[in-house]
């Protein structure tokens, strides 16, 4: 089901508004708002880098034909979605375009570099960290202005799509607060884990995490053998017992340090359908707040069920993505 | 007349004013306006195009055996090369790229190109000075090509690179869910083809203005389609039709004028990654024919010159493995006939392993080895390091 689910993402189906997203967790909540009034085609796959998307004809003709076009933005598709929408001549969703949407545009952003020159690093984003999907918050900011692209595109579909989103948002809540209780007991903790590159800092944040290193010693710079030898220093020194890395990373440098410092590497999907291919953005961040938990040491269930205990209606039901396996 | 000390302060006035682009800062009537807001002259260098360099350097060591050339080591700035693109409103891109190349010692002006993209149809027309369309990798500068040097065949029947003044037209159809298809026609005033024949002495002139019937022409047609989740595969077929141009030997003073010739190419390329993007394999290959008046010697009394008209041909293919985002090797061979009597061949092949210090250097290792008919054989070790400052944009077209 979970597989059949992610393909109709990939390939969109049906017909209606025809909506592209870049990434497929954004195909997610398109689909959820949209319901069977949107037709939803996702360019970039599961375990790709986002920063190395290679443009296919199919994109090509996926976005000549789109009524709208989803895009996290803050540079985060800056490598491939520039010149795809430049050759795909659609002014109706083309920055500036009643079906180009932005989804997080305006985020309150992490990272944001403090003077932008190359020395600092080169895989910069002048506008922060552009992950929004890895943030607790940034569903429902992205699925607040998926919500209104769909109504800009399609007025007669409105009272639905509000609908729609209601009950994303019911599950999206119920989720939120699972998540909360499970980063209170991890913060409680004072772990921090060793990361590669920082896609992960607004999970990390959320979750309750420090980062004590990362293994490029600038971002988009490979590790050199002094720099891990660094990193492998400070994770004996801080206890790192986790190193988190995403499917492109999880490489070499990653498996020697994990080697020489005993910790747990532990890789996370950077977009939905990553790994254990999720049926949806709230079932990814349900099961990866979960396993970073477990990963320091927390029982996610048993915490949420203490809390549920103290406080029966405050831990959440179901709806989404269930319990933090 | 005013103060020393006055002129003084005027000139740091200007100097501290704010940049601002290309008009006054003041107008009266009959001087030059635009029909505009004023958004021309009254804005500063919020506007301006994005900048970038390249610097593309090559030490090498070369061992041959043809007369009159040099082995042993040498180190070059092969190319520095400064660029500017933008957007001049929202119907309209330029770009332009100057370049000095240490082989010519000069400073030359490469492209500069005007793109129209305001149809409502997937239409595209240039205006300017820009690299004709033919092939899969005569659009490329030299220092962005995927090996060191641009394969013979091209080099030797079209150039090292292929700049032409003149306009284009292209358009791209969709041709099935997964594959779309493209068409280009372009009218060049000035196509600096390269036909230099150094065994001849001869050189290829142009003149500076033509009949319409004189003018230089280039097709283009291309596909490309999914090949599966993630791979690409590509077909294109090019001409070049060089209608009017004269062999000179300047050593001689002889001339013949009124020639013309056409190259036709056929290119296939299939690439497909790995699951995150990051690896995979690419394939590709060049096959041209070239037809007309294609080379002319000096006969034996130095007294005329003897044009060639026939047909040659020639190849190159080449794979290449990306091992992930920092590396990657790959191997080229490659094939051409000359156009002299009894169409001496070269036969190149050229292994490579390229390392990504960064996104924006680059370093390369190589060795080559060319194999001539008419003249010896050469080794060539070389090592590349391309260094890339700011935005980096050409009209390349897929």
């Amino acid at each position: 089901m979970q597989l059949f689910l992610l393909a109709s993402l990939m390939l969109g189906a049906g017909g209606g508004t025809r909506v592209v997203a870049t990434l497929p967790d954004l195909a997610d909540l398109a689909n959820r708002i949209g319901g069977d009034r949107v037709d939803v085609t996702s360019l970039a796959r599961p375990g790709q880098n986002l920063h190395a998307v290679r443009v296919k004809p199919s994109h090509l003709v996926a976005v000549s034909r789109a009524d709208v076009f989803l895009q996290v933005g803050l540079s985060l598709e800056h490598a491939w979605v520039p010149g795809l929408l430049e050759t795909a001549r659609n002014r109706d969703v083309s920055p500036g375009g009643k079906g180009f949407v932005n989804a997080g545009e305006d985020f309150e952003t992490i990272d944001v570099p403090q003077r932008l020159d190359r020395s600092e690093a080169v895989d910069v984003h002048p506008q922060g960290n552009p992950h929004v999907n890895q943030s607790f918050e940034g569903g429902r900011y992205m699925a607040a202005r998926i919500l209104a692209g769909l109504e800009r595109v399609d007025p007669g579909g409105a009272k639905a799509y509000r609908a729609n989103h209601a009950a994303w948002l019911a599950d999206y809540e119920a989720a939120r607060t699972r998540w909360e209780i499970i980063a209170t007991a991890v913060a409680a903790k004072g772990d921090s884990v060793c990361v590669y590159h920082r896609e992960f800092d607004y999970l990390l944040r959320d979750v309750g995490l420090e980062v004590a290193i990362s293994l490029e010693p600038k971002p988009g710079i490979a590790p050199t053998p002094a720099h891990l030898a660094n990193v492998v220093k400070t994770c004996r020194e801080r206890g790192v017992r986790v190193i988190v890395t995403a499917p492109w990373s999880n490489n070499k440098s990653v498996a020697s340090v994990a080697k020489a410092t005993g910790a747990e590497v532990l890789e996370l999907p950077l977009v939905l359908g990553d790994g254990r291919k999720h049926a949806s953005w709230i079932a990814m961040i349900d099961d990866t707040v979960g396993r970073l938990a477990r990963a320091v040491g927390v029982d996610p269930d048993a915490v949420v069920r203490e809390h549920a205990a103290k406080e029966p209606s405050a831990a959440g039901g179901g709806g989404g993505g269930g319990k933090a396996r | 007349m005013c103060s020393p000390s006055l002129r003084v302060a005027w000139m740091f006035g200007i100097l501290a004013a704010p940049a601002s682009a290309q008009d006054s800062l003041f107008r009266t009537p009959g001087m030059p306006a635009r029909a505009s807001s004023g958004q021309t002259d009254r804005f500063s260098n919020e506007f301006n195009p994005a900048i970038g360099v390249v610097i593309d350097a090559i030490v090498d060591h070369l061992d041959t055996d043809v007369e009159m050339a040099d082995d042993g080591f040498d180190a070059t700035v092969r190319s520095f090369e400064a660029s500017i693109n933008g957007r001049v409103d929202p119907d309209w891109w330029l770009y332009a790229t100057v370049v000095y190349a240490d082989e010519d010692e000069e400073i030359e002006l490469e492209e500069a190109a005007s793109h129209f993209t305001g149809f409502d149809s997937n239409t595209t027309l240039r205006f300017g000075r820009f690299f004709a369309d033919f092939g899969k990798q005569m659009q490329a500068h030299v220092h962005d090509l995927p090996y060191p040097e641009r394969p013979g065949v091209l080099a030797e029947y079209l150039g090292d690179e292929l700049p032409g003044t003149g306009a284009q037209i292209d358009h791209w159809w969709v041709s099935g869910d997964a594959s779309t298809l493209r068409a280009s026609f372009g009218v060049f005033a000035d196509l600096e083809r390269g036909h230099e024949d150094d065994d001849a002495g001869t050189a290829v002139a142009l003149d500076d203005r033509k009949d319409a019937d004189e003018l230089a022409l280039s097709l283009r047609a291309t596909q490309f389609m999914d090949v599966g989740e993630t791979g690409v595969f590509q077909w294109g077929f090019s001409a070049l039709h060089l209608a009017d141009f004269a062999f000179e030997d300047e050593a001689n003073g002889l001339t013949e004028d009124g020639l013309s010739n056409t190259v036709y190419g056929l290119d296939l390329t299939y690439g497909v990654d790995s699951e995150d993007g990051l690896s995979g394999w690419t394939f590709g290959g060049e096959y041209l024919i070239q037809s007309g008046d294609i080379g002319a010697e000096t006969n034996g009394a130095a007294t005329a010159l003897e044009v060639l008209d026939d047909d040659v041909s020639g190849f190159y293919a080449w794979g290449e493995r990306r091992f992930g985002a920092k590396s990657s090797a790959g191997i080229l061979y490659g094939q051409l006939e000359h156009p002299e009597e009894g169409t001496p061949s070269d036969n190149e092949v050229t292994a490579y392993y390229t390392r990504n210090l960064s996104e924006y250097a680059r370093l390369r290792f190589a060795v080559s080895q060319l194999d001539a008919d008419d003249g010896g054989d050469e080794t060539r070790l070389l090592i590349q390091l391309t260094t890339f400052a700011g935005p980096h944009a050409h009209g390349v077209n897929w």
